[in-house]
This record gives C-alpha cells, structure tokens and sequence, in this order.
C-alpha cells in the first residue's frame, strides 16, 4: 500500500509537469465521431443514475440510436455518449448502473466539460452474509469483488489484478495489466472474499472524457474501488480516468484509487494541450499532448485475445460473464466432471508469448494456467489449457491475459 | 661530547642535597652499624629457625598491567583526519538530475486480456430425456412416449427429432403431464423437427414421468424399415435463463410394410423376434452357411400379434443363419 507521503511526493512531480505544459490557446480538437447526438447532459442537482443497459447495441461511430442513452458496441466493449456539452453543476452527483457485460464509459464531447460536483465510477462495497454471496458490482469497465458462501467458501476478486487467498485486495496499476494511455480503457481488479463474511470490494470503473474543447474539474471525479464496509480492507483497486482536451483546467479532484480498501491504485491519463496545475491527481501522472485526433480504442492492428470455447461450446463474442445463483444465466453451460479444454484465440500476438489464463469459480480460489500455443502465427494464433471445472452446480468465470515478451 | 672529559670524569659523588644532614658517615660509624646488626642477628636467630619449620608466607598482592615498563612503550600523538573520498575538484563531474516516472508497466500493444466467460457446470446433465419405442404397419399412425426426469425449475425444454421422413411423417406433440404449458411441433428440416415444451417449473414432478406423446403416421411407399428416434439439440432452461444440459435416449419405430424384420435376443436362449403383419404366416429357415448357402426350413408360424417370439433354436453348430419368408396370407 502506497503510503501518503509517496502520493504527495508524486503530486509534487505532477505539479511541475503540469507547469511546464502550461500553456493556452491551441486550437480545439477533433474528436472523433462526436456528433453530439446524445444531446447535452445538464445535471443541475441531485443524485443522478445513468442506467449503461439503456443503451442501444450497435456501433459507436453511428449516431445514436437513443438519444441520451448511449450506444454499447460490442466490438469496442464501450458503452459511448456522444454529448454536445456536459454539465455537472455543484453539489449534483452522477453515477452510473453497470451495463450488463461491465463495459466501460467514453463520452465523446462536442464541445466543452463542467464538472463541478461529483462524477462517481466507484466500485460497490463488500456485502455481509448472505448478501456476500453474490458477486460484487465494479464501476463500469471495472471488475467484480469475489464472493462468499459460508457453506461452500470464498471467491477470488475478478480480473486480472483480482485479489486471491482470504480477502486478498485487488491490484491494478502494481500489477502489470492495462497500458499506460490506458487504451483499451479497462478499470481496477476486485478483492477477494473473506471468511469474516463478506464479500470483496469492487473495482473501480474506467471512463475516457474526450472533448473538443476544455474540461473543467472543480469538483469530485473518482473511479475509486470498493471495500469491506466493516472495515479498511478487501479492497478493490482504483479504476481508470483519462481526460482528453484541448485544456484541462479546475482546482478540484480526480481519484482512482482504492479509497479506504489498501487495494492498488488505478491510473489517470491527463492528455491536453494546456493544464491546470490546481487540480489534485491521485495517483499522480505525466501529461502528455494529445494527438489530434485522439486515440479512442484500440488500433485494428493492436493485440487480442479471446476464449473461443470450452469443452466445445463456443463461447458468445460479447459474453457477459454473469454468475448465478443471483444474475441469470452465465455465457456457457456445461455438464462434465471429466478435464476440459479451453481454447483461445489471439491476434497480432507473438507465439512466443505468454497467455494466462484466470479460472475464478464463484466459492473457491482462482487458479493460474499458461496456454499453449496450438497452431498459427504472430497474426492469428490458437492456444488451449485443459483443466478440469469445479462441480456440481458451480459457476466458473474465465479470462485471459495475453502478455509479449 | 669531549671524549677525554669522559675518561678524566671525576668519582661520582652524592650532591648535599640527597645526603640530608646526617652528613658524609666516617669509617668508624660504619663498622659499629655493621657489629649492631651482627648482634642483632644472633639474638633472633633461634626464632627464625622455629619460624622456617612452619613456615607461611605473607600475603603479597600482585597489579599486573600486562605492559612493558613505561620505558618500552610509545603512544603517539591522536590525529585527526577528514576522508573527502573524492578526488581533487578538477578530476570529478556531477551530473545534472533526472526524474523518472516509473510505471512499471508494459508498454501498450503488448499485451491483451481477454473479456470474462462464465461457466455454469453442472457436473453431471441435470435433465434425462427419452424417447420411447413402437412399431406399426405402414399405413398406421402410432405414438411414442417422452419421459422426462429433471429437479430443475425449467421454465423451456427444446430438442432436435431427427426422423427419417420418406417413412415416418411426424403429425403432432400431446402433453401427456400438467407441467406442459405448451408443446409444439415446429416446421420440419430435411429429416429435421424441432420440439419446444413450456413449462410450469413448479409443476414437474421429481420422479421420471411422460411428459407428452410424438404422434406420426408410417408411410407405404416404401419397404419396411427401422426408423430411429435421434434426439439432438437438447436444452433446458432454467427459470433464472440459465441453460441445463440434458441427456437423452433416443428411440425408434418400427415400420412395417410388406417384409418382416427380425430382431436377435440380447442373451441366451437364443432367439428372435419377429415384426410381421398380423396373420400372417412365416417360414423361418436356418443356413450353417451363405456362401453357398442351404435354406432349411426350421419351423413354420402364424403371427397373432405385432410380434412373434421365436425360442430355442441352439442346434450346436458353429454357427447358424436364420431367415424368415412370409407364405401365408
């Protein structure tokens, strides 16, 4: 756990960053796709929900289907607002009811962002027995705090940073998962259950703000992960925030931390052609200058990976990894005590790579396995592991990290 | 130095101040001293010579510094000295500083992680299908039972019956059960039938029992065949949307047309069963060989039923080929 003198020390760092961009009058940006069809999100006061499954499937350069209520694309795994200006006045909150598949947040702004109260992707705090055992919500983009049954015991967070052993926090940016310009945006890792009885925290969530004008933080922007609600631990890590403006300016504060859980850290991504260096940043960051356009996803070149199937069932393309006994129905079903195989697919990704892959069932800890490579090349590959899924009536939640050498 | 003063130094000599003011002692005083002592010594010789047979000696306390006389030794001055470690100002250089920001991080496009799939397993198939069984003649219509056995709260249970369709024409699905809210024959593919139950979850029994009835015609254009009963495609689901796996096993109907079939016994005694038409009369025959082969009438009989038993035909032979050819109406 970072200590406060080790934030103040790297504020102290990013405060001088930020002086020597300091600078104004530069040109506005061009975001891409920013069409402003979501209209304008004026919150003046208020608690204020924005429900991420009222949001229309397609594709995120289309304009949008449902004014105000975003487009989900599946391929990008985003669910993107195209606003023409956001406002989020003093003392009104916004936050945020997850998508199904946990899909992180873009806002795509023509024009400029105020926000002076508060913007909340925090991660859900551990519950006590018997709501412990479900699995804890992230903040959008983030993942689940692991679960815990009394009867059965206790699961590991969710992700790849996802805390393991007895209430084990979450990691994220001390864990090497996630890139630095935080494309793709992807948020913090849960903690883990605790014999104590309660579930882990979530993490926290991620959210890219790209406007072609200024943002403004004089309020209380946090992607922070969840905890123990009894106590300062179990803690999810912080999530991701990345700003992209022509000025970013404000005296308020952004966060992506793990609040009072001890988890990790998130990240925060500052790209602007001018800074505020009033704004409080925790972690701490290096700005940079945005490319113009900005980067919204990934390149069609960048690395992938994906579970094609298990025991030969072939997984869904946008799966949504829900877990019974409390959400429905999961991606795949099966009915073996025998091993099975997973395959995986990765794209524009050595062979000589390594591919992990996460086995978390719902009540026990996760386990580690290393893929190997089956057939195929740097641009296409597939990979299989073959271990044999916990049983009867368990719930298994699986991914993979693909890391080059 | 003068070497000649040291050989023409004069006796030393005692300087007034040491000597005190007893002066110089004569010759005289030196001997009465000496005598004294002597007289001394004879008076307390007896005593000593009684001391010496028990003898103990005093006391004597011994310091032992463990150092040489103070004029061995030599203790030098204390010296005080400032170690720079650094060579003179004109050899050395400082750089300038750098910061770094470590992130500890791979770079970005090097890695990928995948999105979440989540499993339900069941560990064994939480629903048993079956298919039941039948024959008839080909201008018939029959039915055969499905069974179902689950605790699942199924709220859908849906199948693929492949059917061989140039002998069998499916004709509908009957709820045989109070759990079946629906059931429904869909439109057929190439040999291909969908069947969809809704369900009442809490209205299935735990036990196995008949869920419904496939109902089909047997067709006649065609000689008589053995239609199997495939079911694929088995799935159902669970209140809360989950899917449940199932297992099935599948059936089969018997079309007879014009020629009868046989089926073999599974175990001794060996025998068979006939499928014919009802009336008729049948004339099993036994070869030892096929090639060529030497028909022999073994038994002559007339089915009554649907079937027709035929027991106890071990002849001792090696091996033995049966037959059956329809000769009365």
């Amino acid at each position: 756990m970072k200590t406060n003198l080790a934030y103040k020390i790297k504020l102290a760092s990013l405060v001088l960053s930020l002086t020597a961009f300091a600078s104004a009058g530069y040109a506005q940006l061009t975001i891409p796709y920013a069409d402003g069809s979501d209209g304008a999100l004026n919150i003046t006061s208020g608690t204020n929900v924005i429900d991420l499954s009222q949001a229309v499937t397609g594709v995120w350069t289309n304009t949008s289907a449902s004014p105000g209520n975003g487009t989900y694309d599946p391929t990008q795994w985003a669910v993107v607002f195209k606003y023409s200006s956001v406002n989020i006045a003093s003392g009104a909150v916004v936050t945020f009811l997850n998508h199904p598949t946990h899909a992180p947040v873009v806002w795509l702004v023509d024009g400029d962002v105020e926000i002076d109260g508060e913007l909340s992707l925090d991660g859900q705090n551990g519950q006590f027995f018997p709501g412990s055992l479900n699995a804890v919500e992230p903040g959008p983009g983030g993942f689940r705090g692991g679960a815990l049954s009394p009867s059965y015991g206790l699961g590991s967070g969710y992700g790849p940073g996802g805390g393991s052993g007895n209430g084990g926090n979450g990691s994220y940016s001390d864990y090497p998962y996630g890139a630095t310009n935080i494309v793709p945006l992807i948020g913090g890792s849960g903690a883990a259950g605790w014999t104590g009885g309660w579930s882990g925290g979530g993490g926290g969530g991620a959210m890219l703000i790209a406007a072609s004008g200024q943002i403004t933080i004089n309020g209380y922007f946090h992607a922070d992960g969840g905890f123990n609600a009894s106590d300062t631990f179990q803690g999810g890590s912080g999530g991701a925030i990345r700003l992209v403006a022509n000025q970013i300016l404000g005296n308020g504060t952004l966060e992506a931390v793990s609040h009072l859980g001890g988890g990790d850290v998130g990240r925060i991504r500052l790209e602007a052609n001018g800074f505020a260096n009033t704004i409080t940043v925790n972690p701490s960051t290096v700005a940079a200058t945005p490319a113009n356009p900005p980067v919204i996803f990934p390149s069609t070149n960048a690395p992938t990976v994906t579970v094609l199937s298990v025991a030969g069932q072939i997984a869904p393309t946008d799966p949504t990894a829900r877990v019974s006994p409390n959400t429905g129905a999961t991606d795949l079903a099966l009915a073996t005590t025998n091993v099975v195989t997973i395959v995986l697919q990765t794209m524009n990704f050595p062979t000589n790579g390594t591919v992990n892959v996460y086995i978390k069932p719902l009540y026990s800890a996760q386990s580690v396995l290393s893929a190997t490579c089956i057939s195929g090349n740097a641009n296409q590959a597939l990979w299989q592991v073959s271990t044999a899924l916990p049983y009867p009536d368990a719930n298994v939640v699986i991914q993979a990290h693909a890391v080059a050498p | 130095m003068n070497p000649s003063s040291h050989k023409n130094r004069a006796p030393e000599t005692v300087p007034p101040s040491r000597i005190g003011k007893l002066g110089r002692p004569s010759f005289a005083r030196v001997w009465l001293i000496r005598v004294g002592l002597a007289v001394a010594f004879l008076l307390c010789s007896p005593i000593l010579e009684a001391q010496s047979q028990d003898a103990v000696s005093r006391e004597v306390s011994i310091f032992n510094f463990g150092l040489p006389s103070a004029s061995a030794e030599a203790i030098s001055r204390e010296v005080s000295v400032f170690n720079f470690g650094l060579p003179s100002a004109n050899a050395e250089a400082i750089s300038r500083e750098v910061s770094v920001f470590n992130f500890g991080l791979p770079s970005a496009g090097t890695e990928a992680i995948s999105r979440e799939v989540s499993v339900y397993n069941y560990g064994v198939p939480p629903v048993n299908f079956a298919v039941g069984s039948t024959n008839i003649f080909g201008n018939e219509t029959g039915q055969v039972p499905f069974s179902l056995q689950t605790v699942q709260d199924l709220t859908n249970l849906n199948l693929t019956l492949l059917a061989d369709d140039s002998h069998l024409q499916l004709l509908s699905v009957t709820p045989a059960s109070s759990e079946v809210l629906a059931a429904t024959l869909g439109p057929p593919g190439v040999n291909s039938h969908p069947i969809s139950f809704t369900l009442n979850p809490a209205a299935i029994p735990a036990t196995n029992h008949t869920l419904a009835y496939l109902n089909f015609q047997g067709v006649t254009n065609l000689d008589t065949a053995i239609v199997p009963l495939t079911v694929t495609n088995l799935a159902g689901f669970c209140s809360n949307g989950q899917s449940a796996p199932g297992v099935a096993a599948n059936g089969q109907v018997i079309v007879i047309v014009s020629r009868p079939i046989l089926f073999p016994a599974t175990s001794l005694p060996f025998g068979f069963t006939i499928f014919g038409v009802p009336g008729a009369t049948y004339s099993i025959q036994a070869t030892t060989n096929l090639a060529p082969a030497d028909w022999i009438e073994v038994e002559r009989l007339s089915e009554s039923g649907l079937t027709l038993t035929v027991m106890d035909l071990m002849t001792g032979a090696p091996q033995q080929f049966y037959r059956v050819q329809q000769v009365g109406p």
